[in-house]
């Protein structure tokens, strides 16, 4: 086994997760036509990948959102790691800015990250959020721990 | 969290899977082989994304599979330092919060990545931020966003035949090949229910 290019592209969790839903629908598909079983590692992998990656914003995204995301994104100069963590973890905050940005409060004002925010909650809009003001903080986290503490239970089991 | 990893390998395809397409069968091949596996210094590989080149393949004169050289690009989990990522905290101890992502299960954060107040009760087991005045506890089971501080390979042996001595041995020193270091000690970091 040879590593030709150790990192040729960073993936968002978005694409990770199409790759896992493809695989995971083809894999059914074959299961219909004839009896097949798929080795542990996989099933595993693809059990806990898909679980993991539910419960975060990459399941409602799109190519295009993330398209709109970046171009609208362009006029601040992120770094390329910066907005792949904005795809992924979809701060509405400005506190939620302030780790994800390097030298945060060097590079932008507070009236930047406010636009930062409303940007991503415009590209990236989800259903189970609404309206994003900024004194609201808990539905977007509380909607994610009742998930989790679902999948806890079935994890369990 | 992931990348894209070009790899070069020569994979087998037996008889009994002649029926699917090249293709098919060296992807289900390479998941095989690779999939929930740890590649030293590469990471966590989860699956095939797609095939580059196929060579024509070859039949050994004592066997009856195909070998095809094949290089391809596998979805790999490897956090780059610094990146924030969020799990849930599994369990704690006096070495720090350990904290599952699913998939993915060695992550610590030691005391020293902990923002300062922090403790370990013993009699709850678990940490306890002191801040302002309030005590915020770290419970099993809470979502947690933190940062990567580093990513640990260790070259593990292939586990050997038991022997009644060694056994112990061998079950205690049992280190995974690949292990985050996180921290939370910066703003913002910490439970999710903190901020």
């Amino acid at each position: 086994m040879e590593v030709i290019d150790r990192q040729q592209a960073l993936l968002s969790n978005y694409e990770v997760f199409l790759v896992l839903s493809e695989e995971d629908e083809r894999q059914k598909d074959v299961k219909t036509k004839r009896r097949v079983r798929y080795p542990e590692n996989v099933t595993t992998l693809m059990f806990e990948g898909l679980q993991y990656l539910n419960d975060t914003a990459c399941t409602t995204q799109s190519a295009e959102q993330i398209k709109d995301l970046k171009e609208a994104l362009a006029e601040y100069e992120l770094t390329k790691g910066e907005i792949l963590q904005i795809i992924n973890i979809r701060p509405t905050q400005p506190v939620e800015l302030s780790f994800i940005i390097e030298e945060c409060g060097d590079r932008f004002e507070v009236a930047d990250l406010e636009e930062m925010c409303e940007i991503v909650c415009e590209k990236l809009p989800r259903a189970d959020e609404g309206d994003e003001t900024e004194g609201v903080d808990g539905e977007g986290e509380q909607d994610q721990e009742e998930n989790g503490a679902d999948e806890d239970s079935e994890m369990h089991d | 969290m992931f990348v894209l990893t070009v790899l070069k390998d020569t994979l087998k395809i037996l008889p009994s899977d002649f029926r699917k397409s090249r293709e098919e069968a060296l992807k289900d091949e390479i998941n095989r082989k690779y999939a929930n596996r740890v590649l030293h210094d590469i990471g966590l590989c989860i699956l095939a994304h797609d095939l580059l080149e196929i060579d024509e393949g070859y039949v050994q004169h004592s066997e009856g599979w195909i070998w095809v050289k094949v290089t391809f690009r596998m979805v790999v989990f490897r956090p780059f330092r610094e990146e924030i990522l969020i799990g849930r905290v599994r369990n704690s101890n006096e070495s720090g919060i350990h904290i599952s992502m699913v998939f993915f299960d060695d992550i610590v954060i030691p005391k020293e990545c902990m923002p300062d107040g922090c403790e370990y009760d013993q009699k709850e087991g678990v940490w306890v931020w002191h801040f302002e005045g309030s005590d915020f506890f770290v419970d099993n089971g809470e979502l947690i966003r933190f940062s990567v501080v580093e990513s640990t390979f260790l070259d593990v042996n292939p586990p050997r035949p038991k022997k009644r001595e060694e056994e112990e041995n061998v079950t205690a020193t049992g280190r995974p090949p690949f292990s985050i270091t996180g921290s939370i000690a910066q703003s913002g970091l910490g439970l999710m229910s903190w901020w």
